[in-house]
Order: structure tokens, then C-alpha cells, then sequence
């Protein structure tokens, strides 16, 4: 049993070698194709690092105020603003004399039965 | 030059995950390391599971530029390069296989050695021819396993780790994985220049 348990793994290693003796070794164009595409990749990623790496005040100032559409939020409301201050300074005016025509109607809150205590209390 | 080779030198001791990470932030030197430390392998690797040299170069070249694209996102915690490369090579070459649908098992063109006369080395392509087809035939695992193990020279713990698998359990799937391979082969006994029992 072992004898025969043992020339069955003899027999299989040869096998084995001869399979790894028809193996072909890898080749030296192989290294050289693979050594291009490092180099290519590398090109890129120098490429792409700096820009990824590259954080200016400006970029976090926008950042900061809250991206796009927050920049453009600020653009309407400050365009309005300078519109209305420029093209039309007299709305101040109009304004105050709106102020000063505004009637009050003012309520008479005091108690209207005030006197009525001393009337009925006899004082 | 001095630098450069003084680089190099510092560069060959590191780990692999170190040397990824070296690629990645700069230094291209380190990818020659790499290449020189994984090549052959995958190629030895492609090169049992396809049966064919031109397909077993492009598998590892390919494997080989998905490594340096990944670097530059390559978490240390993942697993070994190794590892991860063994699973790229085994995907692609499914891929090629499929790409194929036959798989030629009289494909190996090597030339005649000068050491080897004619005899001999025809002996050894039928026998080499004749264990890749019961290798083929065996199920995935044990294929794997055995291929590793004795054509690729992996050792069992290397293998467990890129199988997912305990070492008793690749230790019994390459057992099982010779004994039928072992089977298989006894019918062509005589013509493979072994004397029948």
C-alpha cells in the first residue's frame, strides 16, 4: 500500500516537472511592457496629484460660502440691492412722508366706569 | 547615480504594501521592485490556467497595470498584494478562457532545449500535456490548490490565505486533488513511458 502510494507520488512529480519544465519563463518583454504602462500611470498620476493637492484661498473661500449656488444667491441679492440704491434715491423720500401721513387711530383704554364705584358705594 | 542607486537599494527592503505606497507618492523606482518581486509568478500563474504563452503575457500585464492604477488608492488594510494579484490574474484568465470557449490542451510551443534530445522532451510535452488535461478535469478547488502547490510552488499557507481556507483544508483538497489526478493518469501509464503496475 505504501510502496504503491509511493510510486504513485514519484510518478506525479514527475508529472509535475515535466509541466513545469514545458513552462515557459516569463520574458524580458514582458518586464519592459509592464515597466511602460508603471511609467505611463506614473505620468498620469503626477499629473492629477497637483491639481487634487492644489487647495488656494480662493477655492476654500468658495467652499466656505457654500458652493455655487450660495455665490449666486449673494450675486442676485447684492445686485438688487445696488439697483435700488442707485436708480432710485428719492424712495427715501417717499418712504418718510408715508411715515409722517400714517393715522393713528388711538383707542381709548382707560375704564369708562370708573366713576361708578364712588356712585354706587355712595362715597 | 549614486542616489539613484542608493534609492534603489534602500527601496529592495521594503514590504510590498510600502513599496505601492511609494509608487503612488512619487518614486518610480519602486514599481521596478514590484514588478521583479510579482511577475514571474503571475505569469507562471496565467500561464498553467491558459495553456498559452501570448495569453499568459497579457494577463500579466494586464494584472500588472491594474496594481499601478490602484495604488494610488491601495489601503493598507486590504489584503496582501499578493493576494489581491493572485485573484485579479485567476479572474482574467476565466475571462480569457471564456473569451476562448476551447481550450487548446495541445497549445505549449516551446522550443527544444539543447539539453533535452528530441526523445525526452516529447516525453516530457505528453506528460505535461496529459496532467493538464486531468488537471482540467478535477473540481475547482482541488485544481487550484494542486496547481499552486506543485506547479506554482506556493506554499500551503500562502494557499489558505489566497483560497480563504484553513491550511488542514487545502492540505486535503491537494491530497484528494493527487490521488485523482494520480487515477486519472494510470490509464496512459504506457504510453507516458511508466511501466503498468
Amino acid at each position: 500500500m505504501t510502496k504503491s502510494k509511493n510510486n504513485r507520488d514519484f510518478e506525479l512529480e514527475d508529472y509535475f516537472a515535466a509541466a513545469k519544465q514545458s513552462a515557459p519563463k516569463a520574458s524580458k518583454s514582458l518586464r519592459d511592457k509592464i515597466l511602460k504602462n508603471s511609467e505611463q500611470e506614473f505620468q498620469k498620476s503626477k499629473s492629477y496629484v497637483p491639481k487634487k493637492l492644489q487647495n488656494s484661498w480662493w477655492n476654500n473661500l468658495f467652499k466656505e460660502l457654500g458652493g455655487f449656488y450660495s455665490i449666486v444667491g449673494y450675486g442676485t441679492v447684492a445686485t438688487i440691492g445696488i439697483f435700488i440704491g442707485l436708480s432710485s434715491p428719492h424712495w427715501s423720500n417717499i418712504i418718510l412722508q408715508l411715515d409722517e401721513n400714517i393715522t393713528i387711530v388711538e383707542v381709548e383704554l382707560a375704564d369708562p366706569f370708573v366713576d361708578l364705584n364712588s356712585l354706587y358705594l355712595g362715597e | 547615480m549614486m542616489k539613484s542607486l542608493m534609492r534603489f537599494d534602500q527601496l529592495s527592503g521594503m514590504s510590498d504594501d510600502a513599496l505601492l505606497k511609494a509608487y503612488a507618492n512619487g518614486i518610480p523606482e519602486a514599481s521596478q521592485i514590484l514588478t521583479d518581486r510579482f511577475m514571474s509568478k503571475i505569469f507562471t500563474q496565467a500561464f498553467h490556467r491558459v495553456r498559452n504563452e501570448a495569453d499568459a503575457d497579457d494577463i500579466a500585464q494586464e494584472a500588472m497595470l491594474r496594481l499601478w492604477r490602484i495604488a494610488p488608492n491601495w489601503n493598507q488594510g486590504n489584503a496582501k498584494i499578493s493576494t489581491w494579484l493572485y485573484k485579479i490574474v485567476n479572474n482574467l484568465c476565466i475571462d480569457r478562457l471564456r473569451q476562448k470557449k476551447i481550450v487548446n490542451l495541445e497549445a505549449v510551443t516551446e522550443p527544444i532545449d539543447d539539453r533535452q534530445n528530441v526523445t525526452n522532451y516529447l516525453l516530457n510535452q505528453s506528460r505535461a500535456n496529459a496532467l493538464y488535461s486531468a488537471l482540467a478535469k478535477l473540481p475547482v478547488r482541488q485544481r487550484e490548490a494542486v496547481s499552486m502547490r506543485h506547479l506554482e510552488g506556493i506554499s500551503n499557507p500562502e494557499i489558505a490565505e489566497k483560497l480563504e481556507l484553513s491550511i488542514e483544508a487545502v492540505e486535503s483538497l491537494i491530497a484528494r486533488g493527487k490521488k485523482a489526478l494520480s487515477d486519472a493518469l494510470r490509464s496512459q501509464k504506457s504510453e507516458l513511458g511508466y511501466q503498468n503496475d
